[in-house]
């Protein structure tokens, strides 16, 4: 059952890929190496190009210049249906006219496999997916469970060398796409296959992939695992994009071995870390996490001197979010921040009380230039 | 703002009263589609009432039942050569005009809407043009082209009347068509061929069939055009005027009434047929 891979080198390489639609540039140039049992998400936001990149590996987009590989054989001109990989389409797309144990088995037959082979390894798959029972369903007599998981089944039965996922879980709701998402990984590491999944979900990347390649408008932005991109962001669009943060453009005053001291408005000093340099003077941005920031009651006015790292505000709203609490602070200077907190630590705060915000400079990044792009 | 208006009003005072608010307006509502509808059907039901009856005049009271004339005009020779040639221009005009309009339907799909919308438009054009138009320019056309009329050339004329519907009826199944599952073919490793042959044709079987039945239930009937094109032979409706010709007489009556049983029967089933979904 488990996906046999010999291979030294990636399962998937992407060289220069480059793909136009008239005149308009969808992807430029991307380089990516996907390793042999790895789970890499394609994240971004819609129109960046990840579901187009998706489709060129697969074999239904053709590349306007650059080099797709699978398992070291280069498929850049090849039909999607002579390529080693299979697809999992966004709503499912199983043949309409046929049994779900038809639908799995479709691939095997085009195979030439005898039937009675066939309906052993249907079983097997139905099983792998918990479909038991359910070959002889129509497909429309399915759920939308029922219905990813069927098509998972079907793309999983030829044994693709890498098995692709375009937004397979969109569709479902929120319950559903958590447990489908834990599901999905497991199945992953059973199979111990190679997975290059879709999606413009932030979580449900952080939840499944062994590494996230984020895009942006035909680029990639960032590769790296769930926690190198979550802590150390590559770019302002990384780190509003991956998580929920808080943005404070400023001016460069000091830097020092990669930590920074950003000015920022009449008296706050900030400090992070810049992992690109950076000079004395530049326009920067700085980004820290709500989790990351402490809160610690300040009683003293505005005349005292302002703490070193980080700044003094006045709380505006507390909100309440179940498992923790948010506080909007607005500082001296008045930049708006979002702090999380437990809630213990958060009792007794109200509107109007003074505090003083500090975080490790460890835990800041800090970008040159001061565009702050936000999604919608 | 309108919804508003209108229930206000009704609520208030009854000066609006809606239709089938007294019974005397539901009798004459009544009364008026009955007359409709006879008007409508009226010809048909006395062509097909004496086909069957025993007086060669056209007269009522009916005197008596009979399958006369259709034994009549079935011996007769021309009917013979006539309905084989209806029934050879049908299947020629179903099959020529499907695999026209299925491809071409297909390549309207994978055009981009702006494109696909008057293109569409100009597809469905002939349909609009008159018969007779048609038929004049179709004789003129083939005798610029030296061609001899017969029943090749009916046969081009058939196509032209009935591919507008074959395109607007499979367009129409083509708009909720999800290429997504013949893309799921190609990746599971189906040749461009095997995904028409496997998923792509069993998926839409149902609307080709309903074209074909209509396409040759357009064809069956189809007079004008043919008179045109046809020359010296014989089709169903050109044999039906010529006798026409000679005087109304039962047998022309037996022969409609085959004709029309042919045509509703194709219609029926290929309405059922293009308007079932999955």
């Amino acid at each position: 059952m488990t996906m046999e891979t010999s291979m030294t080198g990636p399962a998937v390489r992407l060289t220069g890929v480059q793909k136009r639609f008239g005149d308009q540039a969808v992807l430029h140039g991307i380089d990516l190496d996907v390793a042999p049992n790895e789970f890499v998400s394609l994240l971004g936001p819609s129109g960046c190009g990840k579901t187009t990149l998706l489709r060129i590996i697969a074999g239904f987009e053709q590349v306007s210049a650059g080099r797709v590989e699978v398992a070291g054989v280069d498929v850049t001109g090849m039909p999607p249906h002579k390529r080693p990989t299979n697809l999992v389409f966004q709503r499912g797309a199983l043949f309409p006219h046929m049994t779900v144990a038809e639908n799995i088995g479709y691939s095997l037959k085009l195979r030439g496999w005898p039937k009675g082979r066939i309906a052993a390894r249907v079983e097997e798959l139905l099983a792998l997916v918990r479909l038991e029972g359910l070959g002889g369903r129509g497909s429309t007599q399915l759920s939308g469970g029922q219905i990813q998981r069927a098509a998972l089944a079907r793309a999983l039965a030829p044994q693709p060398t890498v098995l692709l996922l375009d937004e397979p879980l969109s569709a479902l709701d929120l319950k559903l796409r958590q447990h489908m998402q834990l599901e999905l990984r497991a199945l992953q590491r059973q199979l111990a296959a190679t997975f290059i999944y879709v999606t413009h979900d932030q979580t449900e990347a952080l939840v499944m992939s062994d590494r996230i390649a984020i895009m942006d408008a035909g680029r990639l932005v960032q590769v790296g695992t769930p926690r190198e991109i979550y802590t150390r962001p590559a770019s302002v669009f990384a780190s509003d994009f991956i998580g929920e943060t808080n943005l404070v453009p400023g001016t460069v005053m000091e830097v020092h071995d990669g930590l920074v001291t950003l000015t920022a408005g009449r008296v706050t000093r900030l400090r992070g870390r810049a992992d690109s340099p950076i000079a004395v003077g530049a326009a920067a941005t700085l980004s820290v996490r709500p989790e990351a920031i402490r809160l610690t009651r300040s009683d003293a006015s505005m005349d005292t001197v302002p703490p070193v790292d980080g700044c003094r505000g006045q709380v505006r709203q507390v909100v309440y979010l179940g498992s923790r609490v948010r506080v909007e602070v607005v500082t001296e200077d008045g930049i708006t921040t979002w702090t999380d907190l437990r809630e213990d630590e958060a009792d007794g705060l109200s509107a109007d009380d003074w505090v003083s915000l500090h975080w490790n400079p460890e835990a800041a990044s800090i970008w040159a230039g001061e565009t702050i792009r936000t999604e919608a | 703002m309108v919804g508003v208006g209108r229930r206000s009003v009704g609520a208030g005072h009854d000066t609006t009263r809606g239709p089938g608010t007294s019974a005397r307006s539901v009798w004459a509502a009544r009364l008026f589609i009955a007359v409709v509808l006879v008007y409508l059907f009226a010809p048909v039901v006395v062509t097909v009432l004496f086909s069957f009856t025993t007086s060669r005049r056209l007269s009522l009271p009916i005197e008596g039942l009979t399958l006369d004339w259709y034994r009549e005009a079935f011996a007769d020779p021309l009917f013979t050569s006539a309905l084989t040639n209806s029934l050879v221009l049908a299947a020629v005009t179903a099959v020529v005009s499907v695999v026209l309009g299925v491809t071409f339907s297909f390549g309207l799909a994978r055009l981009g809407r702006r494109a696909r919308g008057p293109l569409l438009t100009a597809s469905l054009l002939p349909a609009a043009v008159p018969a007779l138009v048609m038929g004049i320019a179709l004789a003129v056309f083939f005798t610029a082209l030296g061609r001899p009329p017969g029943l090749p050339n009916a046969a081009i004329g058939h196509i032209l009347v009935a591919l507008p519907f074959v395109i607007l009826t499979l367009n129409a199944r083509l708009e909720t068509f999800d290429f997504s599952v013949t893309e799921a073919a190609r990746d599971l490793g189906a040749s461009p061929l095997r995904t028409f042959r496997d998923i792509t044709l069993p998926i839409i079987r149902p609307s080709v069939i309903g074209a074909a039945l209509l396409a040759m239930a357009l064809s069956i009937d189809e007079f004008v055009v043919t008179w045109f094109t046809v020359g010296n032979q014989q089709t169903l409706p050109v044999l039906i005027w010529g006798l026409l010709r000679r005087g109304i007489d039962p047998t022309v009556n037996a022969l409609a009434t085959v004709v029309l049983v042919a045509l509703v029967c194709l219609v029926v089933l290929s309405n059922l047929l293009s308007r079932r979904r999955r």
